[in-house]
């Protein structure tokens, strides 16, 4: 599987997350994010934003429950809560977020 | 709400030298993200899991250090370390990288028997 | 059922340091069960064996056999099962801790 950004193919996973997490830079972010359907806003951008910083200070990629307690520590609670990031990646908040930053599937996420 | 089990998670080993670590580590935070009741226990040469500046982007691995960093954020909030391992390791509290409650031999053995199942990693 | 943990030794006491580490932790209630290269701490003499007479201590009589090691003068208070009795013993402790 792959996705092209710039005439250039870039591999993914079978589910569309990225092979190599280096592929990643704001086209593939927002191709992918085409893909499921998402226009990307400034909003979408500080937690695309945010959840990398996650994975740089935890190398993990985070599932809900994680990634809504991070995001309440550093965006404050109108942010930090399950209903804001449904709103803005509708469906698995999660994984949405996960695929369009460039990480890895969560492990352990339903 | 069924009522979590409680589950014992003691490690035993080093890191990077094997899987078991890193294996331990998906276990806890899988079972953190379940709501699961966790208890972990640091002994023997797993205290050298704990230790502060790991960086194992020279053996190609994932930081440990940076994951046990993140306990907090997936509910994992008792951690304990075996006092004597420590001291017979040469390691002070100073140089670990979470605030590990420690414990003696004694008192580990009261925390395994509160539990409800463990698992050796 | 006991409120007791069955601690299992796996690795040689003569290169590994599983046999002692569990010892360090085991209360006296507690059983120990040697298996596999652990069997070879039937063989102990002096400080760790008398560690291990003051509990209850078990191994597997099959792995004794496989290493020739039943003709061997072994450790006393050590009772030698087969793997049914095994599966027993896990039934009988609440909890299992693996030295390996």
């Amino acid at each position: 599987m792959s996705i092209v950004v710039n005439d250039s193919s870039i591999d993914t996973d079978k589910e569309g997350y990225l092979k190599n997490l280096s592929d990643w830079n704001e086209k593939v972010a927002i191709e992918i994010a085409y893909q499921e359907n998402i226009e990307l806003s400034d909003k979408h951008w500080e937690m695309i934003n945010l959840i990398r910083e996650f994975y740089t200070n935890f190398e993990l990629s985070p599932a809900m429950r994680p990634l809504v307690k991070f995001t309440a520590t550093k965006l404050g609670k109108e942010k930090g809560n399950s209903i804001y990031l449904m709103q803005l990646f509708p469906g698995s908040p999660a994984k949405l977020l996960n695929k369009i930053a460039g990480l890895p599937r969560p492990k352990n996420c339903l | 709400m069924t009522s979590s089990k409680k589950i014992g998670i003691t490690l035993g080993h080093t890191p990077y030298g094997s899987d078991l670590a890193q294996e331990a580590l998906d276990a806890t935070l899988a079972m953190g993200l379940f709501g699961q009741d966790i208890t972990l226990i640091f002994w023997g040469d797993g205290v050298f899991q704990l230790l502060k500046s790991q960086n194992s982007e020279s053996v190609h691995q994932k930081s440990l250090e940076k994951q046990i960093n993140a306990f907090e954020l997936y509910d994992i909030e008792r951690v304990f370390v075996c006092a004597q391992s420590l001291e017979q390791r040469n390691i002070s509290t100073s140089s670990l990288c979470t605030d590990a409650e420690c414990l003696s031999p004694t008192e580990i053995q009261k925390v395994l028997s509160t539990q409800d199942t463990l698992l050796s990693f | 059922m006991s409120h007791s943990i069955l601690h299992t030794v796996n690795q040689s006491p003569f290169t590994h340091s599983a046999l002692q580490q569990c010892l360090c932790y085991a209360q006296e209630s507690d059983s120990i069960l040697l298996l596999e290269n652990g069997v070879y701490g039937a063989l102990l003499k002096h400080s760790l064996a008398d560690k291990l007479s003051g509990k209850k201590c078990y191994a597997i009589e099959a792995d004794l056999k496989a290493r020739g090691l039943l003709g061997q003068e072994l450790t006393p208070h050590i009772e030698l099962i087969d793997f049914i009795y095994f599966v027993e013993l896990t039934t009988q402790h609440k909890l299992v801790q693996s030295w390996y």
